[in-house]
């Protein structure tokens, strides 16, 4: 409890709004605490979300994400509040070979998880192609279409997804033989029916 | 077909670590910012640790890669050793993503083409760590755990510091002289390899 007053404390100030999101009124804001029944079902059915995002790039990656989710069959559905204590943003790392992140704060997990927050973050190292790209030892370059593939496949964490190793939206590889967008995967950055039977499998 | 995530097992398993100790560092969360800040005192944290929360994370791996040809060639330097303490950790305040650099004895130096390598340990740099008793880790790549005995295809990111390349793929576990991936979706191990077979896969690859 103490620490997750301290995130909230700490939590900057938003500077960004996410674009291409539908804002749909009706929905039921997601409590902030919401319990978890079983400890196998997902984090975040109806999830309102904010942005501090660095890079307009980044922000039309999660918007384009958040477009594509909403936009599919899944019982999924993400909208935008700046209050939200969930977070979309980017952040530069080059210590890491991450290019997106997602943590899923739990309160308690016994006898089941008590889900409070997350926050979802492109590295910017990696999507806006500080890391050398463009030849086969590295990954190939990062353009809107693939930093939509790593945004959406964050969201897919958000809905409670864990990896695959094929090819879907929730294989853990963006690039690499076998990796979601690459020519062996036909450039994944959708949710295929896997990844949608998976979200509704849950809710 | 996709499996939903089960924090129940990950969860107890993070909730009871058990095995070798790791030595942790606590961190202090610090006021606001944007800054990383560096930790400001380390305790132990016990064999049987039981943290209070857990915060999983999940990655998008840039790369992953299949083939021991592709993961070497993407490395500086391979080695093989044993966790043998953790020398750093520093939270990203921004963030509130932590991060822990291990120390890693060396036994062996398999592949080091341009002297990267100094010495008989190197400090490898990994997503995750311990935060007010808070357990942070990727599901993927869990934290290393001190006397984990592990072969490791590395980057060095700045002089002395390195990370593992691919993300799990680029991590190998030994267990009584049997190697095997850490993750499913990499380079396949056989049954049964031993390390110094792998090692001679490595550098015939």
């Amino acid at each position: 409890m103490t620490l997750l007053v301290a995130l909230i404390v700490a939590a900057p100030a938003h500077n960004g709004l996410l674009s291409g999101i539908s804002f749909d009124g009706a929905l039921v804001k997601l409590p902030t605490r919401r319990r978890i029944g079983s400890v196998t079902k997902p984090s975040c059915r109806r999830c309102w979300i904010a942005s501090r995002i660095g890079w307009s790039s980044s922000t039309t990656a999660w918007g384009n994400a958040v477009s594509t989710w909403n936009g599919s069959a899944a019982n999924y559905y993400l909208t935008n509040n700046q209050s939200s204590l969930n977070k979309v943003a980017d952040t530069y790392n080059s210590s890491v070979t991450w290019d997106g992140n997602t943590y899923m704060y739990y309160l308690t997990c016994s006898p089941s998880c008590v889900f409070s927050s997350f926050g979802s973050y492109l590295n910017t190292y990696f999507t806006e192609n500080h890391d050398p790209c463009g030849n086969f030892l590295t990954h190939d370059c990062y353009t809107d279409a693939s930093r939509k593939s790593v945004a959406a496949h964050e969201l897919g964490h958000v809905a409670g997804l864990a990896h695959t190793s094929s090819c879907v939206l929730m294989n853990p590889y963006t690039w690499g033989s076998g990796g979601r967008f690459t020519s062996d995967c036909g450039y994944i950055n959708v949710p295929k029916s896997d990844d949608i039977n998976g979200v509704n499998a849950q809710y | 077909m996709i499996r939903a995530r089960q924090p129940s097992m990950r969860l107890a398993l993070a909730l009871l670590v058990t095995g070798t100790s790791l030595i942790g560092a606590l961190l202090g969360l610090s006021g606001c910012g944007g800054t990383t800040s560096s930790s400001t005192q380390g305790l132990p944290v016990s064999q049987d640790q039981h943290y209070s929360q857990i915060v999983s994370m999940d990655a998008s791996w840039s790369v992953g890669y299949k083939d021991l040809k592709t993961l070497k060639a993407a490395s500086t330097s391979i080695v093989a050793g044993t966790i043998a303490a953790v020398a750093g950790a520093t939270l990203d305040t921004t963030t509130n993503i932590p991060y822990t650099d291990f120390t890693v004895a060396l036994d062996t130096v398999v592949h080091d083409p341009k002297g990267r390598v100094h010495g008989m340990s190197v400090t490898v740099h990994q997503t995750g760590g311990i935060v007010n008793g808070v357990l942070y880790q990727i599901g993927d790549d869990p934290l290393f755990q001190i006397g984990e005995h592990v072969i490791l295809f590395l980057h060095e990111y700045e002089p002395g510091k390195f990370f593992v390349v691919g993300g799990p793929t680029g991590r190998f576990k030994v267990n009584s002289d049997v190697v095997s991936a850490v993750t499913p979706l990499g380079v396949s191990v056989p049954a049964a390899t031993s390390e110094a077979a792998f090692i001679a896969q490595i550098r015939a690859a």
